[in-house]
């Protein structure tokens, strides 16, 4: 468990390298030079562009400066912002709470609405079930911001149940805030989970071992649980990491449109001025993050199954 | 009074070309301690009539006739009391042990769950008892075989494991359905000889479908021939060997493979099994039978009982003694009887003692 553990980490630290090298090699490649966008159309003589080049590395060769950023990063350095001349690292801790709150909250929901609909649904069966089918595939089908804009319409414009704009102070009121964004965050996740949830049970209610334990005289709710929800869960636990690791990407779309504070804001606004130094680190945050989800989801996986050996030799 | 007693059951299966039969009128009974086998080519409703008994049957199907335990029809029980009549009465051993157990549940757990959750008894007892059992059934390494997933044992071992939860809880019907079809060879006759074991230790009545009429004669005081959803023969193994009545039986035992390699599915008759459903009046067997008539195909016979075995042919009687005749190169039924009996009967006392 441990040796999975620690040759699971060695993975993501190399796949973090070489993602880390990738966005710096597109950050290079992208048209536009940061020098330009520094002046911001003011004409500057050639010295003070010179000037500039130097201070930022600009000349230096490519893996040169590949190395310096890289270097920086690892001791915590993300530089500064070409924007604001912000310490980086620190612009992107002001920002992470709202992010983190607003994914773990459409993570619950994705939890909580997703599975437990698509286990009823699956279990019982008759009209919930095809509520629960119809409900998924609109929820599906409906874009995250279209969603967004159509909730804060519908429940803080006309009904006025919630907060319009911002991310909100304190527990109750950040929660308050951040439940339509988690909403339209979750939307489309939690329609997937549901459905395959619902999957996953009904097939598990098929299975010749389910059939025994009734014929045994266990108890329904207690094959329900043991037997047909349990066993659903191993095939759903996958689908839900890989959903909540996606979340982190698709809350830039969700903050942009709630404008909340977050980094997935950040990383829109910094695109659009090429504030490479930012656009960095955020990347680079979103590949550890979408990479630590999914190795807490594959150790999850082979606690819950006892089929699945670490290390992958099987018996 | 007979502990089960079915009475004119049968199966109707709707499907997308209209009701199919399945069961066209089977009728049995079980003495206690009895055990009774159930024969017949696959395809013929054997495990059909087992699923009729625990209403099992898949959904939708409709079933007609009675299924009398103990006296009491089973078909119209009210869910509480059939879950009582699973947890308590009758229990079933099924054909491959790795579908029976969930794969993510150690074998303690399926074991507590059919004397805890199914029977309200308390953990702790059923725990020990569990552990009791599984060395009954010839399980050395009690603690291991516990702590297992039904992944780390062998096939053999998880028929141990079935077989000690259908006896856990003392049944007076135990209904096994070809419970070592899917193990080897040498295995099956090993498992043979703990269920054999363990029926007779807890003295319970057991039905025992089989497509092997040797394995049948071997562990079965009586045995019933299924063809096409309906009984063609019921007698005891000496009365089907030295003189069968049915031709279907008769074929059955010329065609039986030699001992040492059992085939796994009944050895060549003549002609394509039917299923229930396709049968258009006259005799089932017709199709198939060498000695079939003209009437034959007009005529259904019914099952006739007669001198303590029953036969459902409408030339029996004037067949008797041709049926009865033997053939060139035929073992008498005796002799095959007890070579399959033996090993059986030797390894039972090995594992009791
Ligand atoms: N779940 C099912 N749905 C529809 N038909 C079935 C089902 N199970 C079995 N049958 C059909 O019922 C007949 C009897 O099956 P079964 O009792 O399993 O035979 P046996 O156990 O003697 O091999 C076969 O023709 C089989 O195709
Ligand atoms: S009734 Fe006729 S066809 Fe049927 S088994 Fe008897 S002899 Fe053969
Ligand atoms: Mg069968």
């Amino acid at each position: 468990m441990l040796r999975f553990v620690i040759r699971r980490l060695g993975a993501l630290a190399a796949t973090l390298l070489i993602s880390s090298f990738l966005i710096f090699a597109a950050m290079y490649a992208a048209p536009g030079t940061p020098e330009s966008f520094l002046v911001q159309g003011r004409t500057v003589s050639p010295e003070v562009l010179a000037s500039i080049r130097a201070q930022y590395g600009l000349d230096d060769p490519f893996l040169l400066r590949y190395w310096n950023w890289l270097s920086g990063v690892l001791t915590g350095d993300l530089g500064e912002s070409l924007t604001t001349r912000q310490d980086v690292a620190s612009l992107l801790l002001s920002r992470i709470p709202t992010t983190l709150w607003l994914t773990l909250y459409a993570a619950v929901i994705i939890v909580v609405f997703g599975v437990l609909a698509g286990a009823i649904a699956g279990l019982r069966g008759g009209a919930f079930d095809t509520a629960v089918l119809l409900g998924s595939s609109v929820g599906f089908a409906i874009p995250t911001f279209f969603a967004a804009v159509l909730l804060m319409s519908m429940f803080s414009v006309t009904l006025g149940w919630f907060p319009v704009f911002g991310a909100g102070a304190g527990f109750a009121d950040r929660m308050a805030h951040l439940t339509l964004p988690a909403v339209a965050l979750a939307l489309p996740a939690a329609a997937v989970v549901a459905r395959i949830t619902r999957t996953a049970v009904v097939e598990e209610r098929g299975a010749e071992h389910v059939s025994v334990a009734l014929a045994r005289g266990v108890p329904w709710r207690v094959v329900a649980r043991r037997h047909i929800v349990r066993n659903a869960m191993l095939p759903v636990t996958t689908i839900v990491g890989v959903n909540i690791a996606a979340l982190v990407a698709g809350a830039a779309v969700v903050e942009h449109a709630f404008t909340l504070d977050g980094i997935g804001a950040m990383l829109i606004n910094s695109v659009q001025q090429k504030d490479f130094a930012v656009v960095q680190a955020i990347a680079l945050v979103l590949v550890a993050v979408f990479g630590v989800v999914n190795l807490v989801i594959d150790v999850l996986y082979a606690v819950i199954d006892p089929r699945v050996q670490f290390g992958g030799e099987s018996a | 009074m007979n502990v089960l007693e079915l009475d004119d059951v049968r199966l109707d299966l709707p499907s997308k070309r209209g009701d199919r039969a399945l069961l066209r009128g089977v009728s049995l009974s079980l003495a206690p301690g009895e055990a009774l086998g159930l024969v017949g080519e696959s395809g013929s409703g054997k495990s059909m009539t087992l699923r009729t008994v625990l209403r099992t049957e898949p959904p939708g199907a409709r079933v007609t006739g009675r299924v009398l335990l103990d006296g009491a029809d089973v078909r119209g029980l009210d869910a509480a009391a059939l879950r009582r009549v699973r947890a308590n009465d009758v229990t079933m051993i099924s054909q491959n042990p790795r579908a029976a157990l969930n794969p993510v549940l150690r074998v303690s757990q399926f074991l507590v769950e059919g004397l805890c959750d199914a029977r309200g008894e308390s953990r702790d007892a059923a725990t020990r008892r569990a552990r009791d059992l599984l060395a009954r059934v010839g399980i050395a390494d009690v603690d291991r075989c516990m702590g297992s997933y039904p992944h780390q044992l062998s096939g053999g071992m998880l028929q141990r494991v079935v077989i000690a939860a259908a006896v856990a809880s003392s049944p007076r019907l135990l209904l096994a359905d070809e419970p070592t079809t899917a193990l080897d060879v040498t295995t099956q006759s090993e498992v043979m000889a703990i269920l054999d074991g363990q029926r007779r230790e807890h003295g319970m009545a057991m039905l025992f479908v089989t497509h092997d009429l040797e394995l049948a004669s071997a562990v079965c005081d009586r045995i019933a021939v299924l063809y096409a959803g309906e009984i063609v023969e019921i007698a005891t193994p000496a009365q089907l060997h030295a003189a069968p009545r049915h031709p279907y039986t008769r074929l059955l035992l010329d065609s039986r493979p030699s001992i040492t390699a059992r085939a796994s599915e009944l050895p060549v008759i003549p002609g394509r099994p039917i299923a229930a459903y396709e049968v258009e009046g006259g005799c089932a067997f017709a199709a198939r039978c060498p000695w079939a008539a003209p009437r034959c195909e007009r005529d259904e016979p019914a099952l006739v009982h007669h001198a303590g075995r029953a036969t459902r042919c409408l030339r029996s009687d004037e067949l008797a003694d041709e049926l009865a005749g033997e053939t060139p190169g035929e073992t008498s039924g005796e002799t095959s009887g007890e070579t399959t009996g033996e090993p059986v009967r030797d390894r039972e006392t090995e594992a009791t003692t």
